[in-house]
């Protein structure tokens, strides 16, 4: 079987096709997510969908089954 | 000994750099108590003036600054931080004193012990004069505007009708207006970059590991990381030294120490800077344009070579939120849980950690995965660079009286480094330094330099001769005295 080493997938993910995902803005050093919606209800609404969001963004990236979470995270 | 006679003015004490008033304490022109009154008087004064201080330890300041004279007296000589005041983000416990964390449901927690920076920075004989004000929860959840504090909005020393840039306001402020030469501040997505940009000082995040957390307030256990805010790249080197280190108390410490030097071994002519010419002439706001390319002039006259980069193209906004959404939501899941959440300032803040629950486990994992090429990319790209240079933050603070302009600015198509260079080198765990680079309308702007892990003394190196080539990190904003 082919197998790819993580830094040749760490190409392959990289590609900008892939990278397009539209980025959350992160909620440390720099603003909330964009046009907050006007009442209470809305505005809740949206944190959910912006959690949803992110998850069906990171859902498209496709990754092998080799590739390990950073848990041990080692710098 | 007699004093010399020569009297120090307050503004030349409240400006001075750490390294400047090492060389007054020891040379006895000032106490330690003298100067620890002024700063605390000031602090005390001008601090809630801009929304920067959480509490005052005055009292307790005075007592540590009569043993450092005492120590001046008899020659005790501890290192260059012996005796110099200084002030801390309110998320770093101090025994038996208020660590609000700046959220109105932690306002009367007490802590029975030291964080481990404070222990270092007590070791070092230092003085702690206070504890300053943050975006609430060091803004977990994500907030729309300035006021997410217990404190109100961080008000900038520069023009108090802006903001002084989140989560470590207070940081940010108080050592722009000159009420201490150094504050601790902490980042886990761009909280020391974007005040001390903002605010016009030095600001370094250190490796991730390399300065223990506990005693702090966590937010996302991988991605948190405390470091500096001070006058120069100089005074981050000598605070840095003294802070870093191995600590059994936090899991994530790297067990590794900081030797600042002030003599990189290294001739900047063996460097290799890579930075995007388009992050300096196209990406920034129109107004920036100029100063940023008068700074990135300097930066090519350090004599090192410059090469084009560009930053892998990872989604890093959604690796990012997923990680701190994730952790975030585990750490504060009582506190959500119980409705005591809804007691925060900034509904955003509210509304995103409520949502932040409904992460999967699968999505937290797929972050984490694509967080382990993230950092397998940078490896590989500093395998051929020695550092990154890019503006630090692409347009000028927000108002602080105003919720946050979320109107996005038309930027080029075309990326070079800058654009996710925040998110992306927390995510590889990256050391970064922002220094004052420019002025626009009254308002500091920001160079960052970020290298590989554990390579602080480099871009401390490289940040230095720019600040010798330059003096925006000089100047400071008017303050009442």
């Amino acid at each position: 079987m082919f197998r790819m080493t993580r830094r040749e997938w760490t190409l392959l993910i990289a590609a900008p096709a892939l990278a397009q995902v539209t980025s959350r803005t992160s909620p440390q050093g720099a603003p909330a997510p964009p046009k907050p919606p006007a009442t209470p209800e809305e505005r809740l609404k949206k944190a959910y969908d912006d959690v949803r969001s992110v998850s069906d963004r990171l859902s498209k990236l496709e990754l092998p089954m080799n590739i390990e979470p950073a848990f041990a995270f080692k710098v | 000994m007699g004093r010399p006679a020569t009297k120090l003015d307050e503004t030349t004490v409240a400006f001075a750099t750490v390294a400047e008033l090492g060389t007054i304490l020891r040379n006895r022109q000032i106490s330690c108590v003298e100067l620890t009154k002024i700063l605390s008087r000031r602090l005390d004064t001008f601090g809630p003036q801009y929304n920067a201080l959480a509490l005052s330890l005055t009292a307790h300041a005075h007592k540590y600054a009569k043993d450092v004279d005492d120590d001046l007296k008899r020659e005790r000589f501890r290192g260059p931080l012996q005796g110099i005041p200084y002030a801390v983000k309110d998320l770093i416990s101090v025994a038996k004193y208020p660590t609000t964390w700046g959220a109105k449901p932690f306002a009367d927690q007490v802590f029975d012990y030291d964080a481990t920076v404070i222990k270092r920075l007590n070791k070092a004989k230092a003085i702690l004069l206070g504890k300053l004000s943050m975006v609430e929860l060091a803004g977990g959840g994500g907030y729309s505007s300035a006021s997410a504090s217990l404190q109100g909005p961080g008000l900038n020393p520069w023009n108090k009708s802006y903001w002084s840039g989140g989560s470590s306001s207070g940081s940010g402020a108080a050592v722009a207006a000159g009420l201490v030469p150094f504050a601790l501040g902490s980042e886990t997505s761009g909280s020391i970059l974007t005040p001390a940009c903002f605010c016009g000082v030095s600001g370094l995040r250190p490796t991730y590991g390399l300065v223990s957390r506990h005693g702090a307030m966590a937010l996302s256990w991988t991605l948190d990381k405390i470091g500096v805010l001070a006058r120069s790249a100089e005074d981050c080197g000598l605070v840095l030294h003294a802070i870093a280190g191995g600590d059994n108390d936090d899991p994530a410490s790297a067990r590794k120490s900081f030797y600042y030097t002030s003599q990189y071994y290294r001739k900047f002519s063996d460097f290799k800077i890579g930075y995007a010419e388009i992050d300096f002439s196209a990406w920034p706001d129109e107004p920036l344009r100029p100063a940023f390319s008068n700074a990135l002039t300097v930066v090519k006259s350090l004599g090192a070579q410059m090469v084009e980069a560009k930053l892998p193209d990872f989604p890093y906004g959604p690796v990012i939120g997923a990680i701190i959404d994730s952790e975030g939501a585990s750490v504060f899941e009582q506190l959500i849980r119980s409705g005591k959440v809804d007691q925060l300032a900034d509904q955003s803040q509210i509304d995103g950690l409520r949502a932040s629950l409904t992460y999967s486990a699968a999505d937290y994992l797929k972050a984490m995965r694509v967080r382990s090429l993230i950092q397998t990319a940078f490896h590989d790209l500093f395998a051929d660079l020695d550092l990154l240079v890019a503006p630090t933050r692409l347009s000028l603070p927000d108002r602080s009286d105003q919720p946050f302009d979320e109107t996005e600015p038309k930027r080029p198509d075309q990326k070079g480094v800058a654009s996710g260079l925040v998110q992306a080198s927390n995510l590889a765990g990256l050391p970064a330094l922002t220094v004052p680079c420019g002025f626009v309308n009254g308002l500091p702007m920001g160079l960052q330099f970020v290298g590989p892990p554990f390579s602080e003394n480099r871009i401390l190196a490289v940040a230095r001769e720019f600040q010798n080539r330059t003096d925006f990190h000089k100047r400071h904003p008017p303050v009442p005295a």
